[in-house]
């Protein structure tokens, strides 16, 4: 608890400009139209005596100024699986409403996403990003306001096919319903003069789950940093902890490492 | 002889005042440098356009364009709008030479339609900005300020614009 406050405090107490270019969820805002971006993430999972890494690889594209897509792959070995391909993921977001001010914006997206999945799920939590195949649809919501970017997303996941047959079969639920609240802010630079200047983000995201019809939940918070390199190289670094769960999980705490590549007018229309 | 480079002289220097000198963009909706350098990436490759110089604090963005060319305002609009950004202000510099202006306030320079708001001069001489007037080109709330009677009767290949 002690940790959540002292980021808050820093994510309040910073006298620079938000960011929404959140690490484990999507703002409402979209990528320019005709840009590319590639993401490679590494996830390590902390299983007690033993770990689980976890790649993936993902291409998102502008494909107007309101929709974007993503194609996503995750390769890994965990739970003591020989390394391989796990799942692939397609995802899309509509951005259908924008109120532009001077350095702020209130928007709202709708996005959906279906997942196909190799592996075998053990857990009571349900994930499409790697775990599970199935289907998830949700609204963000994204107000950037000078000193503060905040973002929540609420969406509903339902899995299918062979990973809702064994998840059925271990007497689980096969849907959830997925929430975030997520607080960006910038800490340098402290006034920007070009696009090769570093930028030093922070970031605290609660990401929730609680399966309908059942008192089984979880709640974790992820504290993150972010450099972004002449306006186009993203790193980020995150710490993923459990503050509250009723349920089993590949892991009550994780690191995230990633880098995410942009490509400005990669294509002509 | 010298007569005739005289008033060469004085052609070329009408024909090079009398234009569009540049764009003053003001774009709203970011506090990104990545943000910014979006809307100066899709303004950059406009065909028309020459150079552009950046205010990423202020975000602002000073766009001058290639000679021989007909800057049009709103392929730039577009191009922020496309970036996923808004335009607040967009502000034509132009150097006048005994520009005529009719009474409705129309006047065509550079092949490029204008109609100034409010009671027109006869003449625009010297240096003098416009500020485009649209829902494209400003924000909301400064949109909502504008007279609907000031907004109708404006062609379609017309720019309404404010003397500031």
């Amino acid at each position: 608890m002690k940790k959540i406050i002292f980021f808050l405090l820093l994510l309040a107490g910073s006298f620079a400009k938000a960011q929404e270019l959140f690490v484990y969820t999507e703002p409402a805002s979209n990528m320019p139209a005709k840009s590319v971006a590639i993401k490679q993430s590494a996830k390590l999972f902390d299983q007690g005596t033993t770990s689980s890494t976890r790649h993936a690889t993902e291409i998102m594209l502008g494909a107007s100024k309101n929709l974007m897509i993503h194609g996503a792959a995750t390769y890994g070995a965990l739970n003591n699986t020989p390394f391989g391909l796990e799942s692939i993921r397609a995802y899309g977001k509509y951005r259908f409403f924008s109120a532009d001010g001077m350095y702020s914006h209130f928007r709202m997206a709708a996005f959906a996403e279906i997942a196909h999945s190799n592996t075998k799920p053990m857990y009571q939590e349900i994930n499409l990003q790697g775990d599970h195949a199935g289907m998830q649809a949700g609204i963000v919501f994204t107000q950037l306001l000078h000193k503060l970017a905040v973002s929540s997303t609420v969406s509903y996941a339902a899995i299918n096919g062979n990973s809702k047959a064994h998840q059925l079969a271990m007497g689980n639920r096969a849907e959830a319903l997925n929430y975030s609240l997520s607080f960006g802010h910038l800490i340098l630079p402290k006034k920007y003069t070009s696009y090769d200047q570093t930028n030093f983000n922070i970031y605290a995201e609660f990401l929730g789950q609680a399966i309908p019809g059942t008192r089984k939940s979880y709640l974790d918070f992820a504290p993150s940093i972010q450099l972004i390199f002449k306006s186009k190289l993203k790193f980020n670094l995150a710490y993923r902890f459990n503050l509250q769960s009723s349920m089993t999980r590949m892991a009550q705490t994780s690191w995230m490492l990633g880098g995410e590549w942009l490509f400005l007018n990669a294509f002509k229309k | 002889m010298k007569k005739i480079f005289l008033l060469l002289i004085c052609c070329w220097t009408i024909s090079v005042n009398a234009q569009v000198q540049k764009v003053n963009l003001q774009a709203s909706g970011l506090t990104c440098a990545m943000c910014s350098k979006a809307i100066y990436k899709a303004v950059s490759a406009i065909s028309f356009v020459d150079t552009v110089l950046v205010n990423i604090e202020a975000s602002t963005y000073d766009i001058r364009f290639d000679k021989e060319t007909t800057p049009k305002f709103d392929q730039i609009a577009k191009a922020v709008v496309d970036a996923g950004f808004s335009v607040a202000n967009l502000t034509v510099m132009v150097n006048f030479d005994k520009q005529a202006v009719d009474k409705n306030g129309s006047f065509t320079l550079d092949g490029i339609n204008y109609k100034l708001m409010g009671t027109p001069p006869t003449t625009l001489q010297g240096s003098k900005k416009m500020q485009l007037i649209g829902k494209q080109y400003m924000l909301p709330k400064d949109f909502k300020k504008i007279p609907v009677a000031q907004l109708g009767n404006v062609a379609s290949n017309t720019y309404l614009v404010s003397l500031k």
